[in-house]
């Protein structure tokens, strides 16, 4: 990095001025690197993007040998969470928020960043643990986490990440495969028995639903049909989490924002790449999260799938709007994260080629305009 | 237009218009490529294809741009970075072209193998191929189909694991039925304890191995031996023969010998006691008249023994009873075959690897079986492959001395604990000169994995080139199948990685397996 930047970065973010960042490609919406465009950056915030750009007085600029890319974004997880993100005696629990069983001082949070993960959108479980109820069918607020530097980009004792919005969304749980579990001495034993619970607890108030939508786990077309029936009738926009057998009802999702888990090592198996491939050509737009039932995966798994997916479908647009613009909306972010364009945070990860080239490295990594990370310099090959 | 070159960090989309601008009319796009498989008739390379490509990997050290692959009946004529001259259809080929990876540790086998959870050690995987038809095994071409649009062009084909031996593997192509076709060396596959096995094929070590190979040099033995037995046999029966002619002619001799005494006895005998002269008389002649047969020799020395009767028959030693023996008039006894030592299929095909005719493919993990492995292969000489390798890089040293070579699976469940990962194995190995290939590990989701994982060892900091090369020139010379693959040369099989990004590490851009 330049040296320049170095006293930059030191800098308070408020009383910082505006750079001018000049890598050698930017990665934009198209999910192209573009060569020869540059980025005005003040605060946390893109101001603009192009081959040309204002040059506020005082304004640095940087030459950055690498292409700039959005940060990636986990559209749902369990990073972080001490334990589980649960109240397992009720299976309605609007109030619990994901926010409060977070510990900030995962060593985690910082190899996600040095994966290049500038936001992890932290969710409620959507199953209960204990058995007592089968789904938490209200089962609280999702929270959007910002990794955070450290070492010599932060101050010493500082947590490895900050959370940047405690009550993203409020989130639904209709997984049909949890009901009537083996332990389940109460809690719906059947979808419409959760349909009830669900309708009494929307009809009773969920706080800013209609302002922020839901995320809604679903594992079957009934559970899609049904929850697409609540939302119009409580007026609430529905984020999907798909989960079990997708390709069994992934017609129902046609022409929506769905979240899909990203695969571990044994999951990349022909049917699940078709799934992929039909869910794309059926218009489905999807975001990657990493929550699954036995803990957080390794820290390439977003990228690893995004690439794995770009290599299924021959679409490497869609494969990075999976982990950047999709997952930011799957968190209520779509307009601040996940994109290089002016009016955007300054949520930015340098790499040494394009973020799904499989040989390419993380550089650095700057969130909300101010680089959290620097990776050892390597001479590059 | 300047073509960037190769060395350049930027993923670049190519420019289209610019290459029409560049051609001439004559080259033609190639269509693209069908959502199924076409029709291996459509696929076949039929007379002189000229290719031509912004660029060419020709090796892992050599590219050259552009490129132009001159691709007759199936196979390369030529590579080189201009024009040839001669007839052939033009083909444009858009993004750069490269060798198919070969698989150096495939699943690309029949369901029914991959079931198969006790293979005899005589199972040959290439014998239980389909044929290689259109429609042969659909389930099985479709995975076939997929791993080559990954861009693979061959793999090896191992056997059902769950035994210590496992049978042949065998290398194998992919035909344009999309079927895999054997071909290159066979191998002897082993499985050790260590390897990802479960149930009482884990329990196996590579001491059992040491002592399958000590029971093959015993049956060599005991083949040799018998071999020697049977020789002398052969001698013990010619000298029995003639030992037997000579009693059958000894016996003859004393047979007219008795018949001439006979005859000289005769005169007196009937002078004495029977009818005289006229030769009418009665001799010694037995009631009713009949004459008692004459005696012959055998008869007469038992009946002199009687009379004379030699002394019982003390106990004597074999040599001094044996010489007695000879000396009685009796029959030679006939030698005994020796008997030839049990036939064991099993244990040929490991005298075959003995003899060199076979490598040993060995899936084995933990470094205590890989050292055991070396040992036993310094001490009979054998191929060695290591499959698996978890632990392998704690041995590099001596893999390299050894020149034995690692096929690392990209994807492996299970394999070895989490923190010693693919790249701190691969760059160890790679340290100390071990020659490594990188491969899928037997599972559909390795291929996928397989390109991606590969870049990422470049991430790490492995050299690009030596990546590139485990993914290509090193397994194809591991299995066998260096003339036809893994190199853009003559004589190669056409059949390609064709990827428009910087690298075929890079996903951002398109790549699929190309076969003109």
């Amino acid at each position: 990095m330049h040296p320049l930047a170095v006293l930059a970065l030191l800098a308070p973010l408020q009383e910082r001025a505006a750079f001018i960042l000049e890598p050698d490609a930017v990665v934009l919406e198209d999910g192209k690197a573009q060569p020869g465009l540059l980025v005005l950056v003040k605060r946390d915030r893109i101001l603009a993007v192009g081959p040309s750009v204002p040059q506020p007085a005082g304004a640095e600029r940087w030459r950055l040998e690498g292409v700039l890319a959005p940060g990636f974004v986990d559209a749902f997880s369990s990073l972080g969470v001490a334990g589980r993100a649960e109240e397992n005696t009720r299976t309605l629990t609007p109030q619990l928020r994901a926010a409060e069983t977070l510990d900030l001082a995962d060593p985690r949070w910082r190899r996600w960043l040095a994966a290049g993960v500038t936001a992890v959108h932290v969710v409620p479980e959507p199953v209960n643990s204990g058995g007592l109820w089968s789904v938490n069918v209200v089962a609280g607020w999702a929270a959007l986490v910002e990794p955070a530097g450290s070492g010599a980009f932060a101050g010493p004792g500082a947590p490895l990440a900050q959370v940047a919005d405690p009550l993203t969304r409020q989130a639904f749980s209709l997984l049909e495969a949890a009901f009537g579990g083996r332990n389940t001495r109460a809690g719906p034993t059947s979808l419409p028995g959760a349909l009830e619970l669900l309708d009494g607890a929307l009809l009773a108030g969920v706080p800013e639903l209609a302002q922020r939508g839901a995320l809604v786990f679903v594992d079957s077309a009934a559970a899609v049909r049904a929850a697409r029936s609540a939302a119009q009738k409580h007026r609430f926009a529905p984020a999907w989490i798909a989960r079990g057998d997708v390709g069994s009802y992934g017609a129902e999702l046609s022409g929506e924002l769905v979240g899909l888990p990203v695969l571990d090592e044994a999951s990349y198996e022909p049917r699940a790449l078709e799934t992929w491939r039909r869910l794309r050509a059926a218009g489905v737009r999807i975001a990657f999260g990493s929550h699954r039932e036995e803990g957080p995966p390794p820290p390439q798994a977003l990228r690893t799938t995004a690439m794995a997916f770009a290599r299924a479908t021959g679409d490497a647009r869609a494969a990075l709007e999976a982990v950047t613009a999709n997952a930011a909306a799957i968190a209520g972010q779509g307009r601040d994260r996940g994109r290089i364009a002016a009016g955007a945070r300054a949520d930015l990860v340098l790499w040494s080629a394009h973020p799904l080239d499989a040989s390419a490295r993380v550089k650095s990594v700057m969130i909300g305009g101010r680089t959290v990370f620097r990776a050892a310099p390597r001479e590059d090959p | 237009m300047v073509w960037p070159t190769p060395s350049r960090h930027l993923s670049v989309s190519l420019r289209a218009g610019a290459f029409a601008a560049l051609a001439a009319a004559s080259w033609q796009r190639p269509q693209e490529p069908p959502a199924a498989p076409p029709a291996p008739a459509a696929r076949a390379a039929s007379g002189r294809v000229i290719l031509r490509a912004d660029a060419a990997w020709v090796d892992p050290q050599t590219r050259i741009s552009p490129a132009y692959i001159v691709v007759a009946d199936g196979r390369i004529e030529s590579v080189q970075s201009t024009e040839p001259r001669g007839p052939g259809k033009r083909v444009e080929v858009r993004g750069t072209l490269a060798p198919a990876i070969v698989d150096a540790w495939s699943g690309l086998v029949p369901e029914d193998l991959l079931q198969d959870g006790h293979p005899t050690a005589l199972h040959r995987v290439g014998d239980a191929l389909p044929v290689d038809s259109p429609g042969a095994d659909p389930e099985l071409a479709a995975r076939v189909a997929a791993a080559f649009q990954a861009g693979i062009g061959a793999a090896w084909l191992s056997g059902g694991a769950g035994i210590l031996q496992r049978g042949l593997g065998t290398p194998a192509r992919f035909s344009g039925s999309d079927l895999p076709v054997a071909t290159g060396f066979e191998a002897l596959e082993v499985s050790l304890g260590s390897a990802r096995l479960s149930g009482p094929a884990a329990l196996l070590d590579a001491e059992k191995l040491a002592e399958l190979f000590e029971s093959a040099e015993a049956l060599r033995d005991a083949r040799e031996e018998y071999k020697e037995k049977l020789e002398q046999y052969r001698k013990d029966l010619e000298e029995y023969q003639k030992k037997l002619d000579e009693y059958a002619r000894k016996k003859q001799e004393q047979e007219e010998k008795g018949k001439e005494e006979e005859k000289k006895e005769k005169p007196a005998g009937e002078k004495q006691g029977g009818p005289q002269g006229g030769g009418g008389g009665r001799s010694a002649m037995e009631p009713g008249g009949q004459t008692a047969p004459p005696e012959d020799g055998w008869q007469r020395g038992q009946r002199r023994a009687q009379e004379g009767g030699p002394p019982p028959q003390e106990a004597k030693p074999d040599e001094a009873r044996k010489k007695e023996e000879e000396k009685k008039e009796g029959p030679p006894k006939r030698p005994a075959r020796p008997k030839e030592p049990d036939r064991n299929p099993a244990l040929d095909l490991v005298l075959r690897v003995m003899d060199r005719e076979l490598a040993v493919r060995a899936d084995a993990n933990s470094a205590a079986d890989i050292e055991k492995l070396l040992a036993l292969r310094e001490r009979y000489g054998f191929d060695l492959v290591i499959a698996g390798g978890d632990e392998a890089h704690l041995l590099a040293e001596r893999l390299a001395d050894a020149e034995v070579p690692v096929v690392l699976p990209v994807s492996a469940p299970g394999s070895g604990p989490p923190e010693v990962r693919l790249a701190q194995r691969y760059q160890e190995l790679r340290r100390a000169g071990v020659r490594v290939a990188l491969a899928s590990g037997g599972s559909d989701a390795g291929a996928v994995l397989l390109l991606l994982r590969a870049g990422e060892l470049v991430a790490a900091g492995s050299d690009p080139e030596d990546v590139w090369a485990s993914l290509t020139s090193v397994p194809a010379e591991i299995l066998g199948v260096e003339a036809g693959l893994g190199r853009l040369r003559p004589g190669a099989d056409a059949v390609f990685l064709s990827f428009e990004g910087r690298s075929p590490f890079d996903a951002s851009a398109p790549s699929r397996g190309f076969r003109p």
